[in-house]
């Protein structure tokens, strides 16, 4: 199969990026190396093409797309966005994403490139009524650029400085959003994608004189790892639940229903058995997969696991059965072949100072 | 990219270098970091550890993947590079020079000089 590509192929390639495949799309995964990328967007500030995102627009009675998210989507205003997720029948996760309010009648959702196509379906199969709903991933280019400076490079073309973390404003065929997937503070551009490469070089060239660099996908994904971030298909996934992955704040227990809710209800009452907890490691690298153990038991996996750019630790998320899940517990990882001593974290890893 | 011409290269990327009588350095090559992008941790082998041709000698963790390092040749670790514990990322800066990984004697020195030279190496990666 041929892979899909953003607006933005060309100019990835004339920068010499690496690129990988990724959800079907030939992605960068790095320009100068991922941590040097990594700490640009920790200290200063950094651009990253994902136009591979997908999203989803909907109009009509918002009743009908809030029985779909666990977010209470009738109490956000227009402007508002919010971090929530898709679940099924079971309460697992069909997918995380973005809730644009754009106004009293519309919403955007942004959803992974991995999952565009199931969401669609599930939305779909699950919506009874709508004005208009539609998949307009090919029609936008998204630019995440995100670090403490962001807002220094954004505000010239777009004013936004006035937006709190998780609010957005449209402009025109334009949508911005203080919102990332990084652990800073940051902005992401929607825009017609056939104005994708004007816009690039429009911020490439404006972020000259503050030392932007152009980040990959190694980059985003270490740092929403260092950040305690999920990751489809890493941390969540069909037969999880939010409550099991350690996001329960993604659940409005006060919206009367929505899809899955039932069993999240159920789920609270009798307890959990197993939780998402961060992992710090006294050597090796943890990788998807390791198994964790306490004694000679099988307590839990790991779902990502590397060595923290910033914060210099090797550190990893890993499901963990939930009588060794408390903070401070210690437990063993197997590292290629070897029981690296470990103890229970925090998932937060790393949190920006406000 | 670089390949000094006194090194010898093996087609798992490690290059080898002869610093006296039957002593050799062992690293690896501005290929291999390249691929492997950001080294941030190395497990290396322990001082008197044999190493046998083809087998694993020591395993460099980059932000993307795990790898082993294939010992070049037959021998005996004599020395390894502290340095690597705190500073992984010498190997992608310097990789022939304080990135080397090991100092090892040779049981067969002569097995060096079947290595390849860095012309047959370059041709090999496609250079």
């Amino acid at each position: 199969m041929e892979l899909k590509k953003t607006p933005l192929n060309e100019v990835h390639k004339q920068l010499n990026a690496k690129m990988v495949e990724f959800a079907g799309f030939e992605m960068p995964l790095q320009y100068t190396g991922i941590v040097d990328e990594h700490m640009a967007v920790r200290t200063n500030v950094g651009m990253f093409d994902v136009s591979h995102m997908g999203e989803l627009y909907f109009k009509g009675d918002i009743a009908e797309v809030n029985r779909l998210v666990t977010v209470d989507v009738a109490k956000m205003r227009p402007g508002q966005v919010a971090y929530t997720m898709y679940l099924n029948e079971h309460g697992g996760v069909v997918d995380d994403l973005l809730v644009y309010r754009i106004s009293e009648d519309e919403v955007f959702m942004v959803v992974n490139a991995s999952n565009t196509e199931k969401d669609d379906h599930h939305v779909r199969t699950h919506l009874r009524s709508a004005e208009r709903y539609e998949n307009v991933s090919d029609r936008y280019f998204e630019l995440a650029i995100q670090g403490p400076h962001a807002v220094d490079l954004v505000e010239q073309f777009f004013h936004v400085q006035d937006l709190k973390f998780f609010e957005m404003r449209v402009f025109g065929d334009f949508i911005v959003s203080r919102t990332g997937y990084t652990g800073e503070d940051g902005f992401e551009v929607y825009g017609p994608a056939e104005q994708a490469v004007e816009w690039w070089n429009r911020f490439m060239e404006a972020g000259k004189a503050i030392g932007l660099k152009p980040a990959g996908l190694g980059a985003r994904d270490t740092l929403r790892f260092e950040a305690g971030l999920p990751l489809y298909g890493h941390e969540l996934n069909d037969e999880v639940t939010p409550l099991e992955a350690n996001y329960a704040f993604v659940v409005d227990w006060e919206k009367p229903d929505f899809i899955g809710k039932d069993v999240l209800v159920r789920q609270k009452e009798q307890g959990l058995t197993k939780k998402l907890m961060g992992l710090e490691l006294s050597k090796g690298i943890a990788r998807q997969g390791y198994k964790v153990f306490a004694g000679d038991e099988e307590i839990g996996a790991v779902t990502t696991g590397n060595m923290a750019p910033f914060l210099k630790k090797s550190i990893a998320m890993a499901f963990l059965r939930i009588d060794h899940a408390k903070i401070g517990t210690p437990v063993e990882v197997e590292v290629r072949g070897e029981r690296v001593p470990a103890v229970v974290v925090s998932k937060t890893f790393y949190k920006r100072g406000r | 990219m670089v390949f000094p011409e006194e090194l010898r290269y093996s087609q798992d990327h490690e290059w080898v270098k002869v610093v006296e009588g039957n002593k050799v350095l062992i690293g690896i090559t501005d290929f291999a970091q390249d691929e492997l992008g950001d080294i941030v941790y190395v497990k290396l082998p322990a001082v008197g550890q044999e190493i046998k041709k083809d087998s694993a000698m020591a395993s460099l963790e980059s932000v993307k993947s795990a790898s082993d390092v294939l010992a070049p040749i037959d021998g005996k670790v004599i020395e390894v590079n502290e340095a690597l514990n705190g500073q992984p990322e010498l190997i992608n800066q310097d990789p022939y020079g304080q990135g080397w990984i090991a100092l090892v004697e040779a049981a067969d020195i002569d097995q060096v000089s079947t290595l390849m030279t860095a012309e047959e190496y370059k041709k090999f990666i496609g250079h």
